[in-house]
C-alpha cells in the first residue's frame, strides 16, 4: 500500500531516486552557502518523499526540540508538532529521547499505550501513519525529521533510506555553526563541528556530567557563544582539564 | 637473497591489510593501514585523506591526534600537502618544510603550522581503488633521516593492499561503491571520537591512551571498531575498558 502510495505521487516506476539525489545535492549546496531548508529545499518537497508532511526538529539546551521547519509550512505538520510538544508526548518525542527511528504505520489501530496522550488527540485529525529518524552526529541526538501521512502503511525500504538522505542533508544545517552566520564573516559551513576535538569534548563532557551526547553537545556550542570562545578552543580547553567539566553548569 | 626480520614484518603487515573478514570496518583498515606505515616506514605520522561526493577534501584518520590536527587545519585553510595530493590522486615526493625551503613558498599557511608541531617533511601517495585514486595517504615526518623513494614505493604497495581490500569489498556489497563505503566511514569517524572522549572521562587518560586501549580492545576480540565505538556511546562499555566496573 505504501509502495502503491509512493508511485501514483512521483510518476512512474523506476523511482526517481537519481531526482531525488540531484535535489538534495543542491539542498547541501545551499545550505553550506548559508541558506536554511526553506530556501535549500523549496516547497513542495514533502510529497517527493512519499509523505503528506515533514517536520524538522532540533534539540535546544533545555532539553526541548524546537521546530526549524515544515512542509507545507502550514496545516498537518505542524499542527501535529505543536499536539506532541503541548502534550510531551508522541512519536518525534520518543526519536529524539532514544536516538533511534520510530515508525508507526498505522495510527489508528496503534495501542494506546504508546503514546497514550497523543494517539487520542491525533485521532482528531487527518495522520494515519508516521515516521520520526534521529538526526545523528555521530552518537549524539541533535534533532529528529518527522513524516507524517493520511494514509497508513509502513514506509517502504527505499523510502526510508530517501527520507535518511535527507536527514542527513538536515542535519548539516543543524550542525552549520549559527554563531559563524551571525557574524556575516563566513557562511555557516559548519567547520568548526568538523574539528575531532570537539566531538571528543562531547564525549568526555557526557560522560563527565552523566548526560546524553547530544545535550553534552548543545550545551557546549551554547557556552561557546555565550563565552564568545571558539568552539575547538573551549573542547580542548575541557580535554587538557584546564576547564573542569562542571563549567558547563554554570 | 636469504630473508631478514623485516621482511617477515613486511609479509606480516600487507597480509593483515588485506586478510579482513567480509562486512569489515572501513575506517579501521585505514587506520590500520597509517599505523603499518609508521611503523614501517619510520616516519612520525601518517594519515588518510578521501574526496567525498561534493568533491571536497576530508580527513579520514591519523596514526596520532598530532597529525589529525594537522589534517583538519588543511581542510580548514584549503591549502596543504594532503589537500593537493587528494586533489591531485598523484605521488607527493618529500618535501622539506623548513622556513626558507619549498613547503612555505607552496604552503604558507599550513608550513608553520607543521614546523610548531615539530614536522620537518611532508610526503604522499595515491589511495588507489582499482586504478582510480580515491584519495592520499599522507606522511609527515620528522627527525633527520630522508624519506627515499624507496619508503614511498613501500607505502605505495601497503596503500594499494588496502584499496583492493577495498575494491573487494564493493563487490560484495552490490549497491555502495567505494566512495559511498568511504562517505560512511566518515560519519563513523565521530562516533570513534566522542567513544574517544568517553573513555578519557572513564579511564582519566588523554584521548590518545583512550583510543590505545580502544583499539586494542578491539583487535585482541576481533570485534569491530566501530561496532566497538558505538556501543561505548551508547553506555554499554565493556569491564576491562573502564576502570570504574
Amino acid at each position: 500500500m505504501a509502495r502503491d502510495q509512493w508511485d501514483s505521487d512521483s510518476g512512474d516506476v523506476p523511482p526517481p531516486r537519481d531526482a531525488l539525489t540531484e535535489l538534495l545535492a543542491r539542498a547541501r549546496r545551499a545550505i553550506r552557502s548559508g541558506y536554511g531548508p526553506g530556501r535549500a529545499l523549496p516547497s513542495p518537497t514533502a510529497r517527493l518523499f512519499g509523505v503528506d508532511a515533514l517536520t524538522l526538529n532540533a534539540l535546544t539546551h533545555e532539553r526541548q526540540l524546537e521546530l526549524l521547519w515544515a512542509d507545507p509550512p502550514d496545516g498537518l505538520g505542524p499542527e501535529l508538532d505543536t499536539l506532541q510538544y503541548t502534550l510531551g508526548d508522541g512519536p518525534t518525542l520518543q526519536s529524539a529521547y532514544e536516538g533511534r527511528t520510530v515508525t508507526e504505520p498505522d495510527l489508528a489501530a496503534a495501542d494506546t499505550a504508546r503514546w497514550p496522550l497523543f494517539l487520542p488527540a491525533a485521532a482528531g485529525t487527518p495522520v494515519r501513519a508516521v515516521v520520526a529518524l534521529p538526526l545523528l552526529l555521530g552518537g549524539a541526538g541533535v534533532g529528529v525529521l518527522t513524516g507524517y501521512r493520511t494514509t497508513p502503511g509502513s514506509p517502504t525500504t527505499r523510502q526510508l533510506d530517501v527520507l535518511r538522505d535527507l536527514a542527513a542533508t538536515l542535519l548539516l544545517f543543524l550542525t552549520a555553526d549559527v554563531a559563524v552566520q551571525a557574524n556575516g564573516t563566513t557562511p555557516g559551513t559548519g567547520l568548526r563541528l568538523y574539528r575531532a576535538e570537539v566531538h571528543q569534548a562531547t564525549g568526555y563532557l557526557a560522560a563527565e556530567l552523566d548526560i546524553p551526547l547530544g545535550q553534552a553537545l548543545v550545551r557546549l556550542r551554547a557556552h561557546a557563544t555565550a563565552y564568545d570562545r571558539a568552539l575547538a578552543d573551549l573542547a580542548h580547553a575541557f580535554l587538557t582539564r584546564s576547564l573542569a567539566a562542571d563549567a558547563l553548569h554554570r | 637473497m636469504s630473508a631478514v626480520p623485516r621482511d617477515v614484518l613486511v609479509a606480516q603487515a600487507v597480509f593483515d591489510l588485506a586478510a579482513r573478514p567480509d562486512g569489515f570496518d572501513v575506517l579501521e583498515l585505514m587506520h590500520d593501514l597509517t599505523t603499518h606505515t609508521v611503523r614501517l616506514v619510520g616516519v612520525r605520522s601518517a594519515g588518510v585523506t578521501i574526496l567525498d561526493h561534493d568533491g571536497r577534501v576530508d580527513y579520514l584518520t591519523a596514526s596520532d591526534e598530532d597529525c589529525r590536527r594537522l589534517e583538519e587545519d588543511q581542510v580548514e585553510l584549503d591549502e596543504g600537502p594532503c589537500v593537493d595530493s587528494t586533489r591531485n590522486g598523484s605521488l607527493l615526493s618529500p618535501v622539506n618544510l623548513h622556513r626558507a625551503g619549498l613547503g612555505s613558498q607552496r604552503w604558507p599557511r599550513f608550513t608553520p603550522r607543521a614546523l610548531a608541531a615539530g614536522y620537518s617533511s611532508v610526503a604522499s601517495v595515491p589511495l588507489r581503488v582499482s586504478e582510480s585514486a580515491v584519495g592520499a595517504v599522507n606522511l609527515l615526518h620528522a627527525g633527520p633521516r630522508r624519506l627515499t623513494g624507496v619508503d614511498l614505493q613501500l607505502v605505495q604497495v601497503l596503500a594499494d593492499t588496502a584499496g583492493t581490500r577495498l575494491h573487494q569489498r564493493r563487490t560484495l556489497i552490490a549497491r555502495n561503491d567505494v566512495i559511498a563505503q568511504l562517505e560512511t566511514a566518515l560519519s563513523s569517524r565521530i562516533v570513534i571520537e566522542q567513544a574517544k572522549g568517553i573513555l578519557a572521562s572513564r579511564l582519566g587518560t588523554d584521548v590518545q591512551d583512550a583510543f590505545v586501549r580502544l583499539r586494542a580492545h578491539a583487535r585482541s576480540r576481533q570485534q569491530n571498531l566501530t561496532d566497538l565505538a558505538r556501543m561505548v556511546v551508547r553506555g554499554q562499555i565493556p569491564a576491562d575498558l573502564d576502570r570504574t566496573h
